[in-house]
């Protein structure tokens, strides 16, 4: 067995002594975290079970019947235009036979002129002729208010098959509607995706099984559509077709004739994303240990030269945040280093009046208590719990 | 005429045929999406296509610009009629070369206004 020099061994002692006391000071911390996380467990739990019912049956249910809504509007639509094109077929078929009907009387007029012109030819001036001039008179008045009659069904037609028209028109708000039906339905699909992962994370993950995660991505609505017959949208459609100028698209310029083997500069590259040439960097330097800290951090230089293997010490120091107080490399962290970490949520804290010390609390009696617990998930005061929130928002889903 | 009526709405395809039927056209297909349309349009050539903008698989402006990017049938007129009444939705539509743009709902009237203007500056 090699002999260490006595001043490795106390070294070695000064470092296990460290340990130990900085074991000592973290404990109350862990049992605060873990009294901390007794607390929200059961919370968690109902969460959880509480999204599990809207992820599994309601959302879908209420996607379900969105869809079957569209479904039965578009069905009803179509049954609504099958009887208006077969209205418009009859009133079209009843329209031509007035206009028939009008030329048989157009017809029968010219052939009472014919008879006339006869009669008065082989009879002359005759009694008989008057007689029967009468009744052709009276039938031709007959004809006119049956002309008459035909003309005004004809134009009662014109409204029937104006008012099919509108029927047509106005079934457009179906199409309308549907778009913001899918809409809606869109987002409680996205919704549920989302809460089917969050769900997944805090729980058992078992929904991400059996529940597609991603929400829909080939939409193919408006969620703006809107029934107006105003015409005020198109009006604006017009006007933007008349100031419109179509943009051509502007061809980049062509680099300097030269060398076509020349890359691009950085500056050109940056010019290209950014819109300028990043100002902290020429393309002609190299990046320094600098410029990539302060790409990547706050800007602040990394304690450890990159040709240095990461030493013990190193890591000390990266983990003490490398602020002044802390020891030097070469140095083991001593206790009072060890509090400046801990200290602020060690050293200031007091006793809980809430309640007495128990086995899971620390010399102070420190532990997470209800009203701390809730304190967290609840900043008003005189609110319930998040367990009762979550019971009443579960009780008005229902 | 041949006239291709595109939307995925059978509602709205049987409303758009019907006007056109009102307004003295009675030559038309129909189609529910963009790669229907082109399918179509390359199994029998058509003289006008109508197209909705919301449409899956091909949706109507991606439909202009295939159309517009086809040498063959770049020349063909397009009304687009769509939900869409935004002044950035008209912008983009023209600027994929639409002829002109309907916001639903539309009357057989304003159909034939349209189409008599895109047949006269075609």
């Amino acid at each position: 067995m090699k002999a260490l020099p006595i001043n490795e061994i106390l070294h070695r002692l000064d470092e296990l002594r460290t340990v130990s006391v900085l074991g000592q000071r973290a404990m109350p911390f862990f049992e605060e975290v873990l009294g901390f996380l007794r607390e929200v467990v059961p919370i968690l739990d109902e969460v959880d079970s509480s999204i599990r019912v809207s992820t599994t049956k309601m959302m879908p249910t209420a996607a379900s019947r969105l869809a079957s809504v569209n479904q039965a509007t578009e069905l009803a639509t179509t049954e609504i235009m099958d009887l208006v094109d077969e209205t418009y077929a009859k009133v079209k078929q009843t329209k031509e036979k007035i206009d028939l009907s009008k030329t048989y009387l157009d017809a029968m007029h010219a052939v009472d002129g014919q008879l006339e012109k006869m009669l008065e030819s082989h009879l002359g001036e005759t009694v008989l002729l008057g007689d029967v001039k009468a009744l052709l008179n009276k039938q031709a008045s007959l004809r006119t208010t049956m002309s008459e009659t035909l003309n005004a069904k004809s134009l009662t037609l014109d409204e029937i098959r104006n008012n099919m028209n509108n029927i047509m028109i106005s079934l457009q708000v179906q199409d309308i509607t549907s778009q913001q039906i899918a809409s809606v339905s869109h987002l409680i699909e996205s919704v549920r995706s989302r809460l089917a992962k969050f769900e997944g994370q805090l729980g058992s993950g078992s929904l991400e099984n059996f529940l597609d995660a991603s929400p829909p991505t080939n939409v193919a609505f408006d969620g703006h559509a809107s029934y107006d017959h105003s015409g005020t949208k198109q009006a604006l459609a017009e006007e933007v077709m008349a100031d419109f100028e179509p943009q051509v698209p502007q061809e980049a310029p062509l680099p300097p004739a030269g060398d076509p083997n020349i890359s691009a500069s950085t500056d050109e590259i940056d010019t290209l994303f950014n819109g300028e040439a990043c100002p902290a960097t020429r393309s002609d330097e190299p990046a320094s240990a600098d410029d990539i800290s302060a790409m990547f951090g706050d800007g602040v230089t990394s304690p450890l030269d990159a040709n240095e293997t990461d030493s013990a010490d190193n890591i000390e120091v990266t983990f003490g945040g490398g602020t002044s107080g802390q020891p030097a490399g070469g140095e083991t962290a001593s206790t009072d280093d060890i509090n400046a970490i801990f200290g602020t949520c060690v050293s200031e804290r007091q006793p809980s009046p809430d309640r007495a010390p128990t086995s899971g609390d620390d010399a102070l009696g420190n532990s997470a208590s209800q009203a701390q617990t809730d304190k967290l998930f609840d900043s008003g005061e005189g609110k319930t719990s998040p367990r009762y929130e979550a019971d009443d928002f579960y009780q008005k889903d229902l | 005429m041949k006239f291709l009526v595109v939307d995925d709405s059978l509602t709205m395809r049987r409303i758009v045929c019907n006007a056109l039927r009102e307004i003295g056209y009675s030559d038309y297909v129909e189609a529910a999406d963009g790669v229907q349309a082109i399918e179509k349009m390359d199994a029998d050539p058509v003289d006008f296509v109508i197209t909705d903008w919301n449409m899956p698989n091909m949706n109507g402006l991606e439909l202009t610009q295939s159309i517009r990017a086809n040498p063959v049938i770049d020349q063909v007129p397009i009304l687009m009629v769509t939900t869409r009444g935004m002044k950035e939705d008209v912008m983009e539509a023209m600027q994929a070369r639409v002829n002109n743009y309907i916001v639903k709902p539309f009357t057989p009237e304003i159909l034939d206004d349209k189409i008599q203007m895109i047949l006269k500056t075609a």
